[in-house]
């Protein structure tokens, strides 16, 4: 019985470890994507992505990640990343149930927008709080 | 109309079947996934070009940038009015198939997001 427990606890850590690094991978390649993107990056007058936008969606996909294992629901499904035009980024979260898009704003004080669609009837959207916004991640894994 | 006086061509109905092309900078795609943020909408709406009077190579000439560095997108003009869009052309002089999705009224930031989730799920690439 002892055998088998840790051997479960060995095949967690080697499905783990890797999401991870992905996840950090998928960071700087993104960090990397966005310092070559200088002032007007799309000829129609884009703003270049500031570090503190950078850093947000560090922070709020590393916290996502961590609550997303507490609750027991795995590591976070990688999302795309993209610049926007105004400075601020997207992160879009494409499945076979749903498709979640946020976007995460250069102001400081601005709220994120975000749209999820189960691809038939069921949406939901709004505006919230970087803080609350895994709330709405975690409702898309549990109802869509 | 005055307005169709003074301009070079005559403001038409695009009809439902026409393709409308829209210029994307290769930033907004990654793999099969396009961007919301490739359809941004300004006061006067989203600005496309009506392929009746366009090819997509000459919608990616710019003199910002040179013509690979962006990607073309084709939208049905049906679709895109199904999406709850109006669509409306706005030839100017130097640009005949220049035309505009335009949003509904009144709108919020999360409604607009929507509109633009819509715009990527009818988006077809036809020059990459």
């Amino acid at each position: 019985m002892t055998t088998s427990k840790s051997l479960t606890t060995i095949k967690i850590e080697k499905i783990k470890k890797p999401k991870k690094s992905e996840l950090k991978d998928l960071l700087d390649d993104f960090k990397r994507e966005i310092s070559d993107l200088n002032e007007d990056w799309d000829g129609e007058g884009a703003k270049k992505i500031i570090e503190e936008t950078f850093k947000k969606v560090v922070n709020f996909l590393v916290d996502l990640n961590q609550k997303c294992r507490k609750a027991r629901l795995g590591s976070i499904i990688l999302p795309q990343i993209f610049p926007g035009t105004a400075g601020e980024i997207e992160l879009q979260w494409n499945t076979d149930r749903f498709k979640l898009v946020v976007i995460i704003p250069e102001n400081e004080k601005a709220t994120a927008i975000y749209y999820a669609t189960d691809y038939a009837d069921g949406k939901i959207k709004g505006t919230l709080e970087l803080e609350k916004l895994y709330q709405i991640y975690i409702t898309c894994l549990r109802m869509f | 109309m005055l307005t169709d006086v003074l301009m070079a061509f005559p403001t038409e109905l695009i009809p439902d079947e026409d393709i409308l092309l829209r210029r994307i900078p290769r930033q907004f795609i990654k793999g099969s996934y396009i961007s919301t943020r490739a359809f941004s909408f300004d006061a006067d709406g989203c600005s496309v070009n009506w392929a009746k009077y366009s090819t997509p190579e000459e919608v990616r000439q710019t003199e910002a940038h040179p013509p690979e560095y962006y990607m073309v997108g084709s939208l049905e003009t049906g679709k895109t009015r199904q999406c709850g869009l109006n669509v409306q052309h706005a030839p100017v002089n130097d640009n005949r198939s220049y035309a505009l999705i335009q949003l509904p009224q009144s709108n919020e930031p999360e409604d607009i997001l929507e509109f633009q989730v819509s715009l990527t799920a009818i988006c077809a690439i036809v020059l990459n």
